[in-house]
């Protein structure tokens, strides 16, 4: 009797060791909106709402209704130019690119055109229309590219402090909106994000 | 069934005896990796890795450092960045201390606390990105690394600062004039004017202590960083400082390329556990362990560039094992208290164990030496040091630049030895434009003590032109003029 309740012992230690043992992982789906700050560094949340707070501050400012004014019935055209991590991180401007994008034509202030990449493609794309393939009805015009009146471009910075295991991040992103005929710089913003992370110096 | 207690004491002794041979495979495979790192054998390295990769999860970091190594080596720059965040992400972790570990490690051995690595190894997991980055033509991304590497050395020094530290590692020269580089290339000037600015000061500061002193083209870079950031007071400074620099003109810059090249040799000593005997006439022997270094092992002592039809020479502009070596002795006094308050209370259990086998006159005295004898093993195991390190780095790390002309153009690389017999030959085939800085990054591949063949060398990925294939011969094909053995490349040779 005893021995088998030493048996039973055994196995329900090993079950238990065994247990702790696997690897487990858990899949959560949550909302694309909802804020997940998990390592403290720069991510898509920080990203939107950056790309937000300057288009919105951009087509708030007088150089818009001034150019309106100038031309009327018609809306300006903006490119994005380039915009340089001069940050600490590793940051995929790609995604803060097609933030700013997407709040530009999600405005309806302002007409969009494709960056100097993405014309690449398309010119390829409306060359091999004209190779003969291509209904003559169906294919895209050459010589009719929209002209951008505006560039959009800017950088994105950090200033860390740190000490003892805290940390403040201090991001800033510097936007500038160029008039292509003129050179002039007709609109300059900024957005900051300050975050503090810290880490507990132990644990079990 | 019925164990006796001497088939116990037999199973135990078998049992410690296997535990300590794996430990003693496992250094010697990896020993092995280190010296096929060395000599250009990336693949049959990698295979040696994955045999010992996850032996133990206390030495995860040092897994992920030495594939990250072996995937730069094979030319795999951005796999090789990926194990490097790996790698970041694991020393921040490690920031938050595990108390159960601190408390083994404290009773047992230090291996029972997770591998952090030395201040200049997590260095040189920033420097490593940024040569991957480099290599990859990115130099965006490699000025996240220099900003990086400012960062956690400003971090690093105001710790010293906080707590007073005595220590020669005060900073990291040659980091921060990679970093200047960097910046510079990308346009930051006014960051690697302040870089410069403290490769410099470092290089004053730590050159007696690993004499190493700032490369020369140091002394250029600080004078064009002060020009570009429209510092003229600092350049000023610079230039009667260094009279004997003659920047070239802007004419000459805007009509050629730079071609920077860093060069990478040997490999960096290895710890070992050195021992503190002090005798007893009971117990034979009352002995210490305590990590030290051993030397490095390098044939290279002297390195050439030829490029655009002129010798480059290479000058050494980091020593990893004069640093490692030196920052571990002014540790020891620390290391050496920790191993003798250790070494005492394993001596007392030595002592007890070994009285109880030699007094045991029953019929069990046989089973309670056999068990003595295991116990006497382990507790060896537990004083041994922590002998833990980054063991694929390089020995030395050397730069070069030079300004060539635009178009295509062929730079070759010859490793030499102590008789300047050229060991290894790296060709590489690159375009360059006027006002380009291209950065290029050359690890030496010594012969093989098995007598294999190196594998080839990678190239950086910016360079796409169609490469012819050469030998690696260990004749030149051109006489190296320049081949005379650097001074400062003479360190003590030896398999550490």
């Amino acid at each position: 009797m005893r021995r088998i309740a030493a048996c039973i012992f055994v196995l329900i230690l090993f079950t238990a060791l065994a247990s702790g043992c696997a690897a487990t992982r858990e899949v959560t789906r949550v909302d694309p909106g909802k804020t997940t700050d998990l390592s403290g560094r720069w991510n898509d949340t920080d990203s939107q709402q950056v790309a937000k707070a300057v288009i919105d501050d951009c087509l708030a400012q007088g150089w818009l209704p001034e150019w309106v004014e100038g031309n009327p019935g018609k809306k300006p055209v903006v490119i994005v130019g380039s915009i340089v991590n001069k940050s600490h991180e590793h940051i995929n401007v790609q995604t803060f690119v097609k933030d700013i994008q997407s709040a530009l034509i999600n405005s309806r202030k302002v007409k969009f055109v494709s960056s100097k990449e993405e014309r690449g493609e398309v010119r390829d794309e409306r060359r091999d229309q004209h190779q003969g393939y291509t209904s003559e009805q169906t294919r895209a015009g050459v010589g009719q590219e929209t002209g951008a009146n505006f560039m959009l471009k800017g950088s994105l910075n950090t200033i860390v402090d740190e000490l003892e295991g805290k940390r403040a991040v201090w991001y800033q992103v510097n936007m500038e909106l160029h008039d292509l005929t003129t050179n002039e710089i007709s609109w300059i913003g900024q957005h900051k994000i300050k975050k503090i992370i810290t880490k507990g110096s132990s644990k079990w | 069934m019925n164990f006796s207690l001497r088939q116990a004491g037999l199973l135990f002794a078998l049992l410690a005896f296997f535990m300590l041979q794996a430990c003693a495979t496992h250094a010697e495979i990896r020993g092995k990796l280190v010296t096929d790192v060395r000599c250009g054998a990336y693949a049959l390295a990698e295979k040696r890795l994955a045999e010992i990769e996850g032996y133990s999860e206390k030495d995860i970091l040092m897994d992920v450092l030495d594939r990250a190594m072996i995937a730069h080596l094979e030319g795999r720059y951005a796999d090789s960045n990926q194990l490097l965040e790996r790698g970041k992400e694991l020393i921040e972790s490690y920031f938050t201390k595990d108390i159960s570990d601190e408390l083994a490690a404290i009773a047992w051995n230090d291996t029972e606390r997770a591998w952090q690595g030395e201040e200049f190894e997590r260095i040189m997991v920033n420097m490593l990105a940024a040569f991957n980055y480099l290599q990859m033509g990115d130099p965006e991304n490699a000025a996240v690394e220099a900003r990086q590497i400012n960062q956690r050395l400003q971090v690093y020094v105001d710790k010293l600062k906080k707590y007073k530290v005595k220590t020669s590692y005060v900073q990291d020269p040659f980091a921060q004039y990679l970093a200047g580089m960097i910046q510079e290339a990308v346009g930051d000037y006014a960051d690697a004017f302040i870089s410069y600015k403290d490769a410099w000061e470092g290089y004053e500061q730590t050159g007696r202590d690993f004499k190493i002193s700032a490369p020369s083209s140091l002394r250029a870079a600080l004078i064009r960083a002060a020009e570009l950031s429209e510092n003229d007071e600092e350049a000023d400074r610079y230039r009667k400082m260094f009279p004997e620099v003659k920047p070239p003109s802007q004419k000459f810059l805007n009509s050629h390329g730079r071609l920077v090249v860093i060069t990478a040799s040997g490999g960096i000593a290895r710890k070992y556990s050195a021992k503190w005997i002090i005798p007893d006439p009971e117990l034979d022997t009352f002995v210490v362990y305590y990590p030290k270094y051993g030397k490095g092992v390098s044939r290279t002592r002297g390195i050439e560039i030829k490029v655009d039809g002129k010798n480059q020479k290479v000058e050494v502009a980091h020593d990893l094992t004069a640093l490692a070596r030196k920052t571990l002795d002014e540790k020891s006094a620390q290391l050496k208290g920790k191993a003798v308050a250790k070494a005492i209370a394993m001596y007392a259990a030595k002592k007890v164990t070994k009285n109880v086998a030699k007094y045991s006159k029953n019929d069990t005295a046989q089973a309670v030496s056999i068990l003595a004898n295991v116990a006497l093993n382990v507790v060896d195991l537990a004083l041994q040091a922590d002998t833990r390190s980054w063991m694929t780095l390089p020995d030395k790390l050397g730069i070069s630049s030079a300004y060539v002309k635009p178009g295509r153009q062929t730079a070759v690389v010859y490793f030499a030895g102590s008789a300047g017999e050229i060991f290894d030959r790296q060709v590489v085939t690159f375009d360059i434009k006027a006002g380009q800085t291209l950065f290029m990054v050359v690890r030496s591949r010594e012969p093989h003590p098995d007598g294999r063949q190196a594998d080839p060398a990678a190239k950086p990925l910016w360079n796409l032109v169609p490469q012819t294939p050469q030998p690696n011969s260990a004749r030149p094909a051109v006489p190296v003029s320049l081949l005379i053995p650097e001074t400062s490349y003479n360190s003590e040779r030896s398999e550490g």
